[in-house]
């Protein structure tokens, strides 16, 4: 069972399994600067779950077991864990300022937790028999989840069966005895590189014809036919070049995120939890999807937490923290913060209980607070960039402060109030610069579904009908 | 040497240092006090560090039990002020 970030470090490089960054195949994940950051982030999760003063939200009772497990493996009981789920989010934000990846998978097993349930109560299969045994088996070695959600999906305006190329979406592509092959890909995937399964699920609703595209699975990282193809982030390079530079050296930019390839890839039964069925389909996408944007507040609300007070020790070094306008900036940036938080904790708050025992956020509250972020969070940055300055965009190299002719020229002229060295005035604009620009603002937009895919939403479950009849009858209109 | 159990919220959002002002009570006490988590046990008094108002944390199993629970929600009262409380009734 990993418990320890060291337990976790050996647990990747024992995967063994097959990455690949900027055309080059890396042997070992765990030493490469490009994802350190993200690794660590990831390990975050482990200690503070050994931390007294963490603990209470980290860890959680498995209701399958009894025993004391990781948040981020529990099925969620009752209102309280959904909240608790909210709140654990924002305390690890603080920590990392970056993204720590595990929610992704958490949702995938809630979602599909529920989900099998109501496919064994329709159809009289075994899903859920089989993926509770499952997630023991990841409770119990505590292993990180990619969830595998997004298929590249190629021509969007066609079906998965009507593509050019069958493969856009991942697809069952023959039956077997002893289990199924799939091919396809899963784009975008939040923390794959430093993971070790992945529980693959449809992308979206399907209708009849699309059976092979049902399919919901687990597939460790290493199975063979797995390739995982690391994406680039703004300034990644900087991450090998100097810590300064980086800007949050120990923790990094967002999650982290990959391509991964399922090359007829073998899956036996055991680890199949649907497959063909076709009318639970946009469930399952339904919730994993509220699942998922009920976390945005939680997380984006505490790094923006961290954000505001890089902002504030910014000001407090170049002398405009008394300025009134200051202040007002940096009271509505905390203002926007506390919006999302707010949204993700009355979704939380709202939830109710499934078929399955699991509770489930309110998904119309938990869509509001996604689409929330994918506002609030550039609010913020602009905010941000507004109140530190300029200087964030045009900020000379670690390499050249430290350099013997011209590093006295940065000394004196980066420097700020008196009492505060240079050193520290630049380090906290590249945390904001880090927190503001690029990766970091896009995930905000498209992370856990684009705001578009919240309108629908809006449009499916805001009961508009019940708003038509309300504003009839206090206009009078009968008719 | 008195045992004394402690247990902290999660600190999602805490309005002063939780570690900190422990830290600073767990100094004044010295070799006074032994603390101990809830899982290690063999404690009648406990301290419970709650990070806000909201005090979240619910130890009904342990007062029920009889344990003399103390409780912070922020940092306002003096360290040694909490450890008296702590060390209350001990000779």
């Amino acid at each position: 069972m990993i418990k320890t970030k060291e337990d976790y470090l050996k647990s990747l490089r024992d995967l063994g399994h097959l990455v690949y960054f900027k055309g080059e195949p890396i042997s070992d994940v765990t030493v490469h600067p490009s994802f350190a950051p993200h690794i660590n982030s990831v390990a975050k999760t482990y200690e503070m779950a050994l931390a007294p003063e963490f603990e209470d939200l980290l860890t959680a009772t498995s209701h399958l077991t009894g025993k004391k497990i990781s948040r981020f493996t529990h099925i969620h009981q009752n209102v309280d864990d959904l909240i608790k789920k909210v709140q654990m989010l924002r305390v690890i934000a603080h920590e990392t300022a970056s993204c720590f990846q595990r929610c992704v998978g958490f949702d995938g097993l809630n979602a599909t937790y529920m989900t099998t349930y109501d496919i064994d109560e329709k159809h009289g299969t075994d899903y859920h028999k089989r993926f509770c045994e499952y997630l023991k088996y990841i409770q119990e070695e505590n292993f990180i989840l990619v969830g595998g959600m997004t298929d590249p999906k190629g021509d969007r305006s066609k079906a998965p069966s009507k593509q050019a190329d069958p493969d856009m979406f991942t697809r069952v592509v023959e039956r077997r005895e002893d289990g199924i092959v799939i091919s396809g890909a899963k784009a975008h995937q939040t923390g794959a590189v430093n993971s070790h399964e992945i529980l693959v699920m449809p992308t979206m609703a399907l209708r009849e014809g699309d059976e092979d595209y049902a399919i919901t699975c687990a597939v460790p990282l290493n199975a063979k036919g797995v390739i995982l193809i690391f994406g680039r982030q703004t300034n990644d390079e900087r991450k090998a070049e100097s810590e300064m530079d980086s800007g949050n050296p120990d923790f990094g930019m967002v999650g982290g995120e990959a391509l991964i390839v399922f090359d007829q890839v073998f899956v036996p039964w055991d680890r199949v939890f649907m497959c063909g069925e076709i009318d639970f389909c946009g469930t399952l996408v339904e919730r994993f999807a509220t699942l998922h944007r009920q976390n945005y507040g939680g997380c984006k609300g505490g790094v923006s937490d961290v954000l505001v007070g890089a902002c504030a020790l910014a000001c407090e070094y170049q002398g405009t923290m008394k300025a009134s306008h200051i202040k007002d900036k940096l009271a509505e940036m905390m203002h926007l913060a506390e919006t999302v938080y707010t949204g993700s904790v009355a979704c939380s708050a709202m939830g109710s209980k499934t078929p399955s025992g699991a509770y489930y956020p309110d998904p119309v509250l938990a869509n509001c607070t996604k689409l929330n972020v994918s506002r609030n969070i550039y609010t913020i940055a602009r905010l941000a960039h507004d109140v530190a300055g300029g200087i964030i965009a045009t900020l000379p190299a670690e390499s050249d402060l430290r350099h013997p002719e011209i590093g006295k020229y940065i000394e004196k002229y980066m420097a700020g109030v008196e009492g505060v060295s240079t050193e520290a005035r630049m380090k906290i604009l590249r945390l904001i610069e880090n927190m503001t620009g690029g990766t970091a603002l896009v995930e905000s937009m498209h992370g856990a579904g684009s705001p578009q895919a919240q309108k629908v939403m809006y449009q499916r479950l805001g009961r508009i009908d019940m708003k038509v009849k309300w504003a009839k009858k206090l206009a009078g209109i009968e008719e | 040497m008195k045992r004394i159990g402690l247990k902290y919220c999660g600190g999602c959002n805490p309005s002063y240092d939780r570690v900190e002002y422990v830290r600073a009570i767990q100094e004044a006490a010295g070799d006074r006090v032994a603390w101990v988590t809830l899982d290690e046990g063999g404690f009648s008094t406990l301290l419970l560090v709650s990070g806000c108002d909201k005090q979240c944390v619910e130890m009904a199993e342990y007062e029920d039990r009889g344990c003399r629970i103390i409780r912070i929600k922020d940092s306002c009262s003096a360290p040694s002020e909490i450890l008296s409380h702590l060390l209350e009734g001990d000779t």
